[in-house]
């Protein structure tokens, strides 16, 4: 087998091209990884140089607060004494000022005590004044309006009386003469009856003595006289 | 029956009590009449009725023509005649005295003139109207009686009565 002299070339030379390509690129490559080897270095360096730096600060920091805490502790330990001599000064101020305080408004309000005192004894004796003129006029108009009521109350009891009187008067004369009317009825029928009884009485008797004494002779004329009656009194068929 | 003759009979009985026994009587004839062992109307006559009605009713029959032996006749008469006693007028008399056979014929006449012919006399007897009479006829009542007289004394002239008594 024969292979073409110009593809064979072009083979080689395509494969020298890439063999080019491929060392630049190995080249390129281990640049790179210098160069980043080189980076990384610089940026541990940085990283310790900050951690050192921290480390640092913060023990600068903390000796410092603890120069602070210690003087701000000396220096409040010396505003407590020096509060504490003040106070008692104060103290001894205050309680003069206090007491001064005290008897001055112990005399003010003594003072308007007596102010007011005497201010509520005066208003109080005008309200005593003027509640016993008050009572006094009311007792006045309580005793004119009872007087009034009471005088009101007679003319009434005087006038229901009256009327009342009137009223029984009017009965009793209505009583009175229904009763005399009664008695009157009562007489009449009494008297009636009395009559009534005197006549049978004489009725009876003159019965008895006429019955006895009437003979069959006188009989028979007084039945013809009845008779005679009859047809005179027109007796008919 | 002739009416004159009807009056005659019943003029020949005045009262009530006459007319009942007649009445009565005449009931005995006719029950009397068809009996077989009766054997003439005297016969009968004088068994059941007394000799006053006996004769009324001859009068009667004598007057009418009617033969004794003509029952039927007979019968009808005699009922004719108990009709005529039971429809006859009642004049009501009331008496203090029970009445004579005389005082009733002279009530019966007076009785027979004004109120007229054929009225019974009915008359009870009261002793309280003391005299006269009470007559109650036809719805009419009359009160002549010597009680009656005095009541009305007594309520007219009565207070003068008794005032006479009492000044006395």
């Amino acid at each position: 087998m024969s292979i073409d002299p110009l593809i064979f070339f072009d083979i080689i030379a395509a494969l020298f091209i890439l063999a080019v390509a491929l060392a630049a690129m190995a080249i390129s490559y281990s640049q790179l990884v210098r160069k980043q080897n080189s980076n990384q270095k610089k940026y541990d360096e940085i990283l310790n140089e900050i951690n050192r730096k921290d480390v640092d600060f913060l023990e600068d920091a903390r000796q410092k607060g603890a120069q602070i805490i210690e003087g701000s502790t000396k220096k409040a330990q010396q505003i407590i004494e020096e509060s504490q001599t003040l106070s008692s000064e104060y103290r001894k101020q205050l309680d003069e000022a206090l007491e001064t305080l005290i008897k001055h408004q112990t005399s003010y309000f003594e003072k308007a005590s007596q102010d007011f005192l005497s201010e509520y004894k005066k208003e109080l004796d005008s309200l005593k004044a003027r509640a016993i003129e008050v009572a006094q006029n009311t007792s006045k108009d309580i005793e004119e309006d009872t007087e009034r009521e009471i005088k009101e109350f007679d003319n009434v009891l005087a006038q229901e009386t009256f009327s009342a009187q009137k009223i029984v008067e009017g009965k009793i004369e209505e009583e009175y003469s229904t009763a005399q009317k009664e008695v009157e009825a009562y007489r009449q029928e009494m008297m009636k009856k009395l009559e009534g009884q005197i006549y049978k009485i004489l009725e009876d008797v003159s019965k008895m003595a006429i019955g006895k004494s009437i003979s069959l002779a006188d009989h028979e004329q007084l039945i013809i006289d009845a008779l005679e009656k009859a047809k005179k009194d027109g007796i008919q068929k | 029956m002739d009416k004159n003759l009807k009056y005659e009979i019943l003029n020949q009985v005045k009262t009530v009590e006459e007319a009942e026994n007649l009445s009565s009587e005449v009931d005995s004839i006719l029950s009397s009449l068809y009996k077989v062992k009766n054997k003439d109307l005297s016969q009968i006559l004088s068994k059941s009725a007394g000799k006053q009605t006996a004769a009324i009713i001859k009068s009667v029959l004598e007057s009418e023509k009617i033969s004794e032996s003509d029952l039927s006749a007979v019968e009808k008469t005699l009922s004719g005649l108990k009709e005529d006693l039971k429809n006859a007028q009642v004049i009501k008399i009331t008496l203090a005295i029970d009445p004579t056979t005389e005082l009733i014929s002279h009530i019966h006449a007076w009785v027979t003139e004004n109120i007229g012919r054929g009225t019974l006399l009915e008359t009870n007897k009261d002793e309280s109207i003391l005299g006269g009479a009470i007559i109650a006829v036809n719805g009419q009542y009359k009160d002549f009686s010597l009680k009656k007289s005095l009541e009305n004394i007594f309520e007219s002239h009565g207070s003068e009565l008794l005032k006479s008594i009492t000044a006395k």
